[in-house]
């Protein structure tokens, strides 16, 4: 009976640390049928098809990063239509307020992991969610919803702001700025150009006259990763292998330095801490505790087990000790089903720097030629692209937008 | 011995029974089978919102100028139908919400279109275009019949709606908690004397807080 009993025992701890030893949360992607998932594809362009393949199968957790990914690459190959679906689809999430989510409630819960949730983003990648969809209302002349979106990428940022209570994302102050001039708002422009006086005072001004903008993006991505006990801690780097720092524009006769009017990198890691932070600080301090009361016990019950056979009561101490040993186990199995992982998803197709120039041409015909070059200023790469710049109507706006694989779009 | 022995037994029951709870298997949410497309009633409050403009206010916000207009007609001095332009090219959006701002005048013609049984008559000017491609092929002598160009007659517009969506925005980085206050103004212009003769606003502000999650 008493081995029937330790056999019990023994089973019984195994299965709490089977279940205990949860690891890193899995998420399980959609099993699409083929010919629905073909039926789906079916109109998009060949080199989007794996994003899109990702969206259904991800579903609505990663909807919003996928989106946005998709978009960008969409942009750079010039489906703009595709684009546009892809930001407002994200903005769409990213707008409504997810509050009362059963989703964010498990992504709380100390058995879930953070990345649980639906993704909406850090402020900065959305603030740049508004950016995109901006330059595509842009590209069609809407200047009043493109500077709807910068005004609120601006407030997005606000949101990282935790000492500061006001944007730093120079990038959409200029924007709107320029959407303000453009449609004849001259106080509007003026409030946002003041604005970005204070962050780059170095930066000329646009003005009413302007008729070429071109926004150069260089550079990889900021990353997140997950650091420190139970890899709990957020953290933010800049993206890896960048070497084009400063961006020349070729003009007909002219060269013109290209101003580095922001730095994405620098705009995640320098975001507050998250509140969040303090809901995954306080799921590693029961994580501890818990893991120090179960070693205790095992600990005691061990030592009770030992002295057990020299003790005169022995089958009470038998008891006790087998009794603390399974409660310590469980303990120490709640304590490693505690899921502290930070959320490490990024938006992986954001540029690290983003460079402006705006130039106000006479009627005429330029060419144009981008060079990319080191911290040094030795050219690392130049535009494969000839892009003829053609001004005939003074009034048009030009707007480029260009990355160093040779992609842009122009209006 | 045998009743501690039993004890023991069920306590350990019963903490395999807590662990399998502890474990979090995974509940199935109750949305986890979706929901099929369904009408909602559009001037309703729908599940996903945000602090934007929403249908519900679209509606709201018509529904009330045309009240206003057809309570204060500003058109009650003229002899003649005023004839009345609604559209979005003179009513601007200065706020931070993107919106298609046609979805507003297009609703709000049309419904005082409706209202106002033949007391204005409605200018399309958007459909400028179409009515000078149609007097070129009738130019051409392509239609057929042989009708004169002078037959085609614009008509003059004696008002022309104006306006403006500004918003102002608030913040709190520190609780998630933020506010956007909307200010619609409609105006309604005479074109010849470009005198205001009918203007009225519509306010509104809404407020929300993301789970600490999303912070």
């Amino acid at each position: 009976m008493k081995r029937f009993f330790y056999v019990c025992i023994i089973l019984c701890a195994v299965f709490a640390i089977l279940i205990g030893c949860a690891g890193r949360q899995k998420f399980e992607k959609a099993e699409i049928p083929e010919n629905r998932m073909r039926a789906f594809l079916a109109d998009k362009p060949e080199e989007l098809k794996p994003g899109f393949r990702a969206m259904l199968e991800d579903g609505q957790r990663n909807y919003v990063l996928n989106n946005i990914q998709v978009g960008v690459s969409a942009l750079k190959l010039g489906h703009t239509e595709i684009a546009e679906k892809c930001f407002d689809e994200a903005l769409k999430h990213i707008e409504a307020v997810f509050a009362d989510n059963e989703k964010a409630r498990k992504a709380r819960s100390l058995w879930y992991e953070e990345g649980m949730k639906d993704f909406k983003g850090e402020p900065y990648e959305r603030a740049m969610s508004y950016y995109y969809r901006g330059l595509l209302y842009m590209l069609e002349e809407d200047y009043e919803n493109a500077r709807a979106c910068f005004k609120a990428g601006i407030i997005q940022d606000a949101f990282a702001e935790e000492n500061q209570n006001r944007c730093d994302f120079a990038l959409l102050l200029f924007l709107e700025a320029f959407c303000s001039l453009k449609l004849g708002d001259q106080e509007l422009a003026k409030a946002a150009l003041e604005e970005m006086k204070k962050l780059r005072p170095d930066l000329a001004h646009p003005d009413t006259e302007s008729n070429v903008l071109i926004l150069v993006e260089t550079g990889a991505s900021p990353r997140k990763l997950a650091d420190g006990l139970g890899h709990a801690e957020l953290k933010f780097f800049r993206g890896r292998n960048i070497v084009e720092k400063q961006v020349v524009l070729y003009v007909g006769d002219s060269k013109i330095m290209s101003y580095p009017i922001e730095d994405v990198a620098w705009q995640a890691m320098t975001r507050g801490g998250r509140p969040v932070d303090k809901i995954i600080k306080g799921q590693v301090a029961f994580r501890k505790t818990h893991e120090k009361i179960g070693s205790t016990l095992t600990d005691i019950s061990s030592n009770l087990l030992l002295a057990n056979p020299v003790m005169s009561n022995s089958d009470t101490m038998g008891a006790i000790g087998t009794a603390l040993g399974i409660f310590g186990v469980a303990e120490m199995a709640m304590a490693s089903r505690t899921r502290t992982h930070a959320d490490t998803r990024y938006w992986n197709n954001l540029p690290d720097t983003v460079h402006i120039s705006h130039m106000d041409l006479k009627k005429d015909t330029y060419k144009l030629k981008i060079h990319y070059q080191d911290e040094t200023g030795a050219v690392v790469s130049e535009d494969q692209h000839k892009t003829t710049l053609v001004i005939d109507d003074k009034e048009d706006l030009i707007l480029i937008w260009k990355r160093p694989d040779g992609n842009f779009v122009i209006k | 011995m045998t009743i501690a022995i039993l004890r023991m037994m069920k306590i350990c029951i019963l903490l395999c029974l807590c662990l399998l709870y502890v474990s979090g298997c995974a509940t199935v949410p109750k949305d986890a089978a979706g929901s099929q497309a369904h009408y909602v009633d559009p001037g309703q409050k729908s599940e996903v919102y945000g602090v934007g403009i929403d249908s519900q206010d679209i509606i709201s916000i018509t529904d009330e100028m045309i009240r206003d207009m057809l309570s204060n007609p500003f058109w009650s001095d003229s002899e003649t139908l005023p004839k009345v332009i609604i559209d979005s090219k003179y009513f601007k959006n200065e706020s931070s919400t993107r919106i298609n701002k046609k979805m507003i005048t297009d609703r709000l013609r049309v419904e005082l279109n409706k209202t106002a049984r033949g007391k204005m008559i409605f200018i399309g000017r958007e459909y400028l275009n179409m009515i000078l491609k149609e007097a070129e092929l009738k130019q051409l002598g392509l239609m057929g019949q042989d009708k004169a160009m002078d037959e085609i007659r614009i008509y003059e517009a004696d008002y022309r709606l104006g306006g403006r969506i500004s918003t102002r925005d608030a913040i709190n980085p520190k609780t998630g908690a933020f506010s956007r206050y909307h200010q619609l103004l409609f105006d309604m212009i005479d074109l010849k004397t470009g005198a205001i003769v009918w203007s009225n606003g519509y306010n509104f502000k809404k407020t929300a807080q993301e789970d600490i999650i999303y912070r």
